[in-house]
């Protein structure tokens, strides 16, 4: 400061200079502050001592077992049955005391195993969870330190060892779906009022053991209501009928749905068989998309494992063609769908078609004895047989065919034309769309129960991980898609929450006359994933398989469905979503208990829970495994050793 | 009223100011050296550093050393537990074959030492450099003398290992 104001009265200031006075105060400082600091320098209390003692003592207790004390005063307790676990640790033994609520044995025994680790001056407790067990008392004068350990499986006022229990239900009573397709099929062609056109529709399905709430059918028709009173469904040979008369079918009317109910009685345990017999007097009778029987029942079921392999055999209905009156001609034709999941591999399908009474048209090929089809003219004679395979043009087809054919394809043979979702086979024999030139009585044969290996049917097998590895009950819920009749329908529908995995499902598209039908699938309104277009006009089934990976198979969330009839013929409002989900069967270990029978009581709650609403209670057997000495059962305590001096 | 032609108004270190900074900077700096250097630690500094000392030394006892399965021939840091506070006792016997500066060596340390394993009741074993002639130094003699106790299991029972640590004045 001196330099600086002699500077300033020489008229030299504000210049960046270093003057020496001020430079050597400067480094003077600099000096003192350093040798300040450096003689300052508070070295840190040692406290590694007592540290490391809390410390070590804690983990010795932790680690040496009460057989290895030896002393007598534990050998004691032991013959007294004080001490039931010889191999315990003294800090397990400790805490055993305490969680027992003995706490003047606790406080023996921590002395006992204890004293003499440290030192005289040195202060000493052992605590469990805040509770004081043994204290050395000496007064604080210096440090206090505290070294603690987590104690799992005890805590105070519960029983070392607690029983804890979990459920299976070998055995359950479950409310559950049943859908019954018929996919589309004909005919019966032209006829008279006196000897109409027949087509007869035999379908076989298997019930199992169950106790039917309520059943319907839905009939979608196309058929001529002709003059005498005739039976349009009989089932199982007569155990239920509906006649004509029941479908209340105006005269000149064709196209007819109807829903009806069925007692229980109209069904059999085991196989059962509905027959539809249809009749025109022109045109051609036959099964529009929407044909279906709904069951709802009550099951007793077991929790079954998924299975990897998949394998089934699935018959087509025995369609008979019965020729009518006055130049009706004979032609039975049928769809078979068949699903495939998205995720399914070594898929092998086989396809056999069986006829009966099947005609060798062999008259020439004239303009009147030609037919359109797939983009062409085509002779009949030429065409006696014809199969689609997911596709507008023939699969495969005969000129010659015998008058019982059977016609067979190879795994190799279907597997360019098969997909993963819903497949369709089409069967036409002696007919194609609108025109016939069969005669007599022509069947697609189908007998399952009696002759199933010359039956027509598709056999498809496949792999698919299972959606759960452990044994699960299936539940299968139908909803309609309600509303008002249009072309495109829609609606949509969530997993309950009971649902731990998605089995499979389906829409079954209800439609009086059909084109082309759409089904969309999606997570978000309006659904855009299209999962099915018919491949060719009229190839509507009345089941379509809905591809899991369009939908959230989180419960309660929404999923949207709908249906887009191309030909902007109405979708009727009973159209369905068909879903099936998976609910287990069993629940874990819960909570641990004092007593066996609460932990029991616990698990059967707990399991009915999971069942949910779907299955009855009452009817659950119930599994009980129970056990004792589980490391975890309560806590964790914490253990404490504080050290002072 | 004029500016000073001869110092034009630029930031500039002139030749001398630079001399005399680095001077007093040197001067600074050599000070500081020479008074670290020059200053004996005091007591409670030296106690200190045997205290951590100890306190090192102790703690790699109670530790697996390493490898963890170490022998005399492949031993890199001398522990002489299973990692459970119980005494390994081939750790043990390989440790006490060493001469006095090989197990000071594998124990890390520049201090001098003195450790012996002690029952509750005070029973000594495992005494090392309780003789002076072998390769000890003499510790009840130092002035600077750092202890430390750890306790461990040895042969299920409870024993004090105890490390002295110190410096000759």
């Amino acid at each position: 400061m001196m330099a600086g104001s002699g500077r300033i009265g020489n008229g030299m200031k504000r210049r960046a200079l270093f003057f020496t006075i001020d430079a050597l105060i400067a480094a003077m400082i600099m000096i003192a502050g350093l040798l300040l600091i450096t003689s300052s320098y508070v070295s840190e209390q040692p406290k590694s001592m007592i540290n490391t003692m809390s410390q070590d003592m804690l983990n010795i207790l932790s680690e040496l077992q009460v057989w290895e004390v030896n002393n007598s005063y534990i050998q004691e307790l032991y013959d007294n049955g004080s001490i039931k676990d010889w191999n315990n640790t003294l800090l397990g033994q400790i805490g055993e005391f305490w969680a027992n609520n003995n706490m003047s044995l606790a406080e023996d025994f921590a002395m006992n195993v204890s004293e003499g680790m440290l030192a005289l001056h040195f202060g000493y407790s052992i605590i469990m969870d805040n509770d004081t067990i043994y204290s050395r008392t000496n007064p604080v004068k210096n440090s206090l330190v505290t070294s603690k350990k987590l104690l799992t499986g005890i805590q105070k006022s519960k029983p070392i060892k607690g029983y804890i229990a979990k459920a299976r239900a070998t055995a359950v009573s479950k409310t559950t779906s049943l859908v019954v397709p018929f996919a589309p099929a004909g005919a019966g062609w032209k006829g008279s009022a006196a000897a109409p056109g027949v087509v007869q529709v035999i379908k076989y399905f298997e019930l199992p053991d169950v106790s039917i709430i309520n059943a319907s059918i839905y009939l979608s028709l196309h058929l001529d209501r002709g003059s005498p009173n005739w039976d349009i469904v009989t089932m199982n040979n007569g155990s239920c009928i509906l006649s004509r008369d029941n479908l209340n079918l105006a005269p000149g009317s064709e196209g007819v749905f109807r829903v009806f109910r069925l007692n229980s009685t109209c069904f059999n345990i085991g196989n059962n068989s509905i027959r539809l017999d249809l009749r025109n007097l022109g045109y051609n009778a036959h099964i529009h998309p929407g044909t279906f029987l709904l069951i709802n029942y009550n099951q007793t079921d077991a929790p079954e494992m998924l299975a990897w392999e998949h394998s089934e055999r699935l018959y087509f209905d025995n369609i008979n063609s019965t020729e009518g009156g006055t130049g009706a001609g004979a032609g039975p034709w049928v769809i078979r769908p068949f699903h495939i999941p998205t995720e399914a591999t070594n898929i092998s399908v086989s396809i056999q078609v069986a006829g009966r009474g099947i005609r060798d048209y062999t008259a020439s090929c004239t303009p009147s004895r030609r037919f359109w089809g797939w983009g062409s003219n085509h002779c009949m004679r030429d065409y006696d047989y014809i199969i689609f395979l997911n596709s507008g043009t023939p699969f495969d087809s005969d000129d010659n065919p015998v008058s019982s054919p059977l016609y067979s394809y190879s795994p190799s043979q279907t597997a360019p034309y098969i997909i993963n979702g819903t497949n369709l086979v089409a069967v036409y024999f002696n007919n194609y769309e609108d025109t016939v030139w069969g005669q007599g009585t022509e069947l697609v044969y189908s007998d399952p129960i009696n002759n199933a290996s010359g039956s027509s049917y598709v056999e498809v097998n496949y792999s698919s991980p299972p959606a759960l590895p452990y044994g699960v009950i299936e539940i299968r819920r139908v909803e309609d898609f309600g509303g008002v009749p249009n072309y495109t329908k829609d609606t949509s529908f969530s997993f309950p929450a009971e649902a731990e995995g998605v089995s499979s499902v389906f829409v079954h598209p209800v439609e009086q006359y059909s084109y082309i039908t759409e089904v969309y699938s999606d997570t978000g309104f309006p659904p855009g994933n299209r999962v099915f277009q018919s491949p060719a006009s009229r190839a509507v089934p009345s089941d379509i398989y809905v591809p899991l990976w369009t939908l959230d198979r989180t419960p309660l969330m929404p999923n949207y469905e709908r249906i887009v009839e191309a030909s902007w013929n109405e979708v009727l409002p009973n159209s369905t979503v068909d879903y099936g989900f998976y609910i287990k069967g069993f629940v874990g270990y819960g909570e641990v208990f004092a007593a066996w029978g609460e932990a029991v009581d616990d698990a059967v709650a707990r399991l009915q829970q999971v069942l949910g609403s779907y299955v009855n209670a009452s009817d659950i057997v119930i599994e009980n495994t129970t056990m004792a000495g589980v490391p975890s059962l309560w806590g964790p305590a914490v253990a404490e050793v504080r050290v002072w001096d | 009223m004029f500016p000073e032609k001869a110092v034009p108004r630029k930031a500039q270190v002139w030749y001398t100011d630079f001399m005399v900074g680095v001077l007093i900077f040197s001067v600074v700096v050599i000070t500081y050296f020479y008074y670290v250097e020059h200053t004996s630690y005091s007591d409670e500094t030296l106690m200190s550093s045997l205290i951590s000392e100890a306190k090192a030394v102790s703690n790699s006892f109670v530790t697996r050393g390493y490898p963890v399965d170490w022998t005399a021939a492949n031993v890199t840091t001398v522990g002489l537990t299973d990692g459970d506070y119980r005494i390994d006792s081939s750790k043990l016997s390989d440790f006490n074959s060493w001469g006095y500066e090989e197990r000071r060596g594998y124990l890390h340390t520049t201090k001098d030492y003195y450790f012996y394993l002690e029952y509750l009741n005070g029973t000594r074993f495992n005494e090392l450099c309780e003789d002076p002639l072998a390769g000890c130094v003499a510790w009840n003699s130092s002035y600077n003398l750092a202890q430390n106790t750890r306790l461990l299991i040895y042969d299920s029972k409870v024993v004090r290992a105890v490390l002295y640590v110190y410096q000759q004045p």
